[in-house]
């Protein structure tokens, strides 16, 4: 009797202790999936990054002829025309007129133009059909003259802008090291005209990375 | 004799311990499946809203409708539109833009930044870039289930 006792006992042992395990393994897989959720993943936000990244940088390749070029002028011309017009692109007083003045159409075609003045400011002469023109200035590095010359005074400005390589650095920082990422970004170089290769420094708990995104 | 009644004794308490044990195991097994089903949803709410934000990207709205010079003459009204109608009706959501000069609503008025969680605790945030302006736009947003 002892012995059948003894005999029960040693299985419902054995059966107790692989139910526990059991359930002790399903509760911590549970548990740890829980706590997997609950972690922050920055898959989606690095995904976000490069994908902003590329997509700029096919924006840009429209929007701005040439990104060693810091400001531009964009300037409409209508009514009746009588070429060359000349157009006032107010550029900042001080600046390099004659080797640094660029005119680009709306399809990014650089126009023959000169300028009246040498140092901005200055206008410039160029001729024209109604539409859209940018007057692209400021690149030091540009060495190539344009001529003095006068024309027929013509052309509205729209609007004074500098080039948006800058811009989009700060915007990311501040968006990722809200959401707890150490980030750095700062712009390495620019190549073929209107592309910006981007240095970054991306460090989650999930996700590190160091090196350029274009 | 003596020694049996003891023995006899000891067991019923350990079946007693056994059972409370078993128990309390077997009631916390549907807190551990809830908590875990309802945070897998919560990750694929924030995977839908990145999801939508991406595909108005892609299918040009945003470009349309974010005005690339001067962010409050966007049409508010249009972006709040297709975002809403790409999400599930199950959903309830805020939208917020961010910029330099601060955080706007989704109707264009400058605004704190971030979600007043009141009633919304389970609230899950997904961001996007809108990056194809001179400055980008940070798109904010905030999802939760209604149900």
């Amino acid at each position: 009797m002892s012995g059948k006792k003894a005999q029960f006992m040693l299985v419902a042992t054995i059966l107790i202790t692989i139910s526990l395990f059991i359930i002790y393994t399903y509760i911590r897989s549970a548990d740890t999936s829980s706590i997997i959720f609950f972690e922050p993943t920055s898959k989606e936000q690095f995904v976000n990054l490069h994908t902003s990244i590329a997509d700029r940088n096919a924006w840009l390749s429209n929007y701005w002829w040439n990104l060693n070029w810091q400001n531009r002028s964009t300037i409409s011309i209508s009514g009746t025309i009588v070429n060359p017009v000349q157009v006032n692109p107010q550029i900042t007083a001080g600046y390099d007129c004659l080797s640094q003045v660029r005119v680009v159409d709306s399809a990014n075609n650089v126009i023959p133009a000169s300028v009246t003045n040498a140092t901005a400011p200055c206008d410039v002469v160029f001729n024209a059909a109604a539409g859209i023109y940018n007057i692209y200035w400021n690149n030091p590095s540009a060495i190539v003259p344009s001529a003095l010359g006068a024309g027929t005074p013509a052309g509205t400005l729209i609007r004074k802008e500098g080039a948006p390589t800058q811009l989009f650095c700060p915007r990311i920082t501040d968006m990722y090291k809200k959401a707890g990422v150490d980030i750095n970004c700062s712009v390495q170089n620019i190549f073929g005209n209107n592309q910006v290769n981007y240095s970054i420094k991306f460090q989650s708990l999930d996700i590190s990375f160091d090196g350029f995104l274009s | 004799m003596v020694i049996r009644n003891k023995k006899g004794y000891f067991y019923f308490i350990e079946i007693i311990f056994i059972v409370l044990l078993m128990t309390s195991f077997i009631l916390f097994f549907p807190r551990a499946e809830t908590s875990d089903l309802r945070l897998t949803e919560q990750k694929n709410l924030e995977l839908t809203g990145v999801t939508t934000l991406k595909n108005l990207d892609d299918s040009g709205i945003l470009s349309k409708n974010i005005d690339p010079y001067v962010f409050t003459n966007s049409n508010f009204t249009t972006l709040s539109t297709y975002t809403r109608q790409s999400l599930p009706s199950t959903a309830g959501a805020k939208l917020q833009y961010a910029l330099s000069t601060g955080c706007y609503s989704e109707s264009g008025v400058v605004e704190n930044c971030g979600l007043n969680m009141t009633g919304n605790f389970n609230a899950v945030l997904s961001e996007y870039t809108f990056s194809k302006r001179p400055e980008p736009v940070t798109i904010k947003l905030f999802l939760w289930r209604l149900l």
